[in-house]
């Protein structure tokens, strides 16, 4: 059996994916070249002439691959980033070359070359590459878009791959600075706090040295002081350290409930010396399938912002409790409330009006819980307050 | 010996803070609040006033203000906070001390401070 197979169609399909890339595709003009061939005959020189040149302008790893999954053709970026030549990968299974490898902790992807042939179009799947002479790790996004034929019948693929290594380590860069910015905020309330649990424990121990000569039972108590001052400290360093912990990592079945109360210990310090009131209402909830340190940093983010948003004296309120399927987590301040011109780049990327602020609290907040199939919303009145709503579906099972 | 009101909101630090004034032969009163501060200083006198800055239902300026009102009472801050407290009691109070505090230090420098202020109302 016999398919028409057109370049345009294959030009078409390269715009296409390419534009979801945001780059240009050099279109050669009056291509109408219409080959007709057996599925898995030779390829016609012609052809593979124009598709060489169209793979050749897009300036990240192309493939084409056939309805066996075999490499067609792919273009020199694909060698350079699989150190194979364009030769050795004409005939290759796609998956052979390392581009389409999964994520360990990605299960729910399913095999991209599949789905393209089956006529679904793949959108930046995440992939990594390793290189299994030096262990470089670089990672990808894979998009796929199938090649039709005449009859709309899918016969062959487009894949490319767009290296974000750098780009990742970049974000991930950017996160830490929010997530330490963020302890730097609370680092002179934080001293106050250990100043405090030294205070304590130095006069625990004055007052023991001058009972010495009375009963234990009357020295039990001051002991018990200093073991449970010293227990608030070391449960404070530990607060921190889970804080700072990076977001990476499998997901986990998380209580929603006892991460907002981490949180709320955590920035303790910070709502103490803004003399404000934190109060929760917390419902048992199911649990939520997510990375409990993205989650705390998640509601750190959002008390350390209505506390700023607030003059002294003002209230955090933050419930939390399980609506249909979901787990909807509410802070709420009476703070000045977000002015209406800049409530739709709350969530924008570098967006601030603090004036030490990254602006990129909410959205990385945001990203966190999108990732995680969940959501973020606020709604405030300029002078009264804002609450933001987070919302996350209950983990199966 | 002398009469001193000690306040803290916090339990334990006040009970150690009496503790300690106490074993210096004071006789302590503690209060956990501004508000049951000022109550206590309206209703009795005391010879001195240890107090600390953030109170849980308001902060220690109250407290100050309350016992310098009444006979100027000598007063000392011991908080986490000296650098607010100080800014924003306008150096009401006699001394400001940062936590944490040496006990020997907190006793040394109450009964500095008795000892001055009797000699000012004697003089």
């Amino acid at each position: 059996m016999y398919r028409s197979w057109a370049i345009s169609e294959v030009i078409r399909t390269l715009a296409h994916t390419a534009t979801t890339l945001s780059y240009p595709v050099l279109m050669a003009g009056n291509i109408h070249l219409v080959d007709r061939r057996g599925k898995q005959g030779p390829i016609d020189p012609r052809r593979q002439v124009e598709i060489s040149t169209l793979l050749e302008s897009i300036p990240e790893a192309a493939v084409i691959v056939d309805n066996n999954g075999r490499i067609v053709d792919a273009n020199s970026v694909t060698s350079h980033l699989v150190g194979r030549t364009r030769e050795e990968l004409r005939g290759m299974v796609a998956e052979e070359t390392g581009l389409l490898a999964k994520a360990e902790d990605d299960s729910a992807s399913e095999p991209i070359v599949q789905r393209a042939l089956s006529g679904q179009t793949v959108r930046h799947d995440r992939r990594v590459l390793r290189d299994p002479k030096t262990g470089v790790v670089n990672e990808l996004l894979v998009s796929a878009n199938p090649i039709l034929d005449e009859q709309g019948q899918p016969i062959a693929a487009l894949l490319i791959a767009r290296d974000v290594t750098e780009l990742t380590q970049l974000q991930r860069r950017i996160a830490d600075i929010e997530r330490h910015r963020a302890i730097g905020e609370m680092a002179a309330a934080l001293a106050h706090d250990f100043n405090n649990i030294l205070d304590t424990i130095a006069q625990a121990a004055a007052v023991l040295e001058t009972s010495l000569d009375r009963p234990a039972s009357e020295r039990k108590p001051l002991l018990d002081m200093i073991h449970n001052t010293v227990r608030r400290g070391a449960e404070m360093v530990q607060r921190i350290r889970e804080y700072l912990r990076t977001g990476e990592g499998a997901s986990r079945p998380i209580d929603v409930c006892t991460i907002i109360a981490e949180a709320v210990e955590l920035t303790r310090p910070l709502w103490q010396k803004a003399n404000a009131k934190v109060t929760t209402s917390l419902t048992p909830v199911p649990n939520v399938s997510a990375n409990a340190a993205d989650l705390r940093r998640v509601f750190t983010n959002l008390i350390i912002n209505a506390i700023e948003a607030m003059p002294p004296g003002g209230r955090v309120a933050i419930t939390c409790g399980p609506h249909e399927n979901q787990v909807v987590a509410t802070v709420s301040d009476t703070g000045i409330g977000i002015p209406p011109a800049d409530q739709k780049r709350v969530f924008f990327a570098y967006f601030t009006t603090k004036p030490r602020g990254t602006g990129l609290g909410l959205s990385g907040a945001q990203k966190i819980l999108l990732s995680y199939g969940g959501n973020i919303s606020f709604h405030s009145e300029p002078g009264k307050g804002t609450t933001f709503t987070i919302v996350l579906p209950a983990a199966s099972g | 010996m002398a009469r001193i009101l000690c306040v803290d909101d916090e339990p334990n630090v006040v009970t150690l803070k009496c503790a300690i004034l106490e074993a210096a032969g004071h006789v302590v009163t503690a209060s956990t609040s501004a508000h049951d501060a000022i109550e206590k200083l309206e209703s009795s006198s005391y010879d001195a006033v240890v107090t600390d800055w953030r109170l849980g239902d308001a902060n220690g300026r109250t407290v100050v203000q309350a016992a310098k009102a009444r006979s100027g009472t000598p007063v000392v801050v011991v908080s986490g906070y000296v650098a607010e407290a100080f800014q924003a009691a306008e150096p009401l109070a006699d001394l400001y001390l940062e936590k944490p505090v040496n006990a020997q230090e907190l006793v040394t420098i109450v009964n500095e401070l008795l000892k001055t202020s009797r000699a000012v109302s004697r003089g």
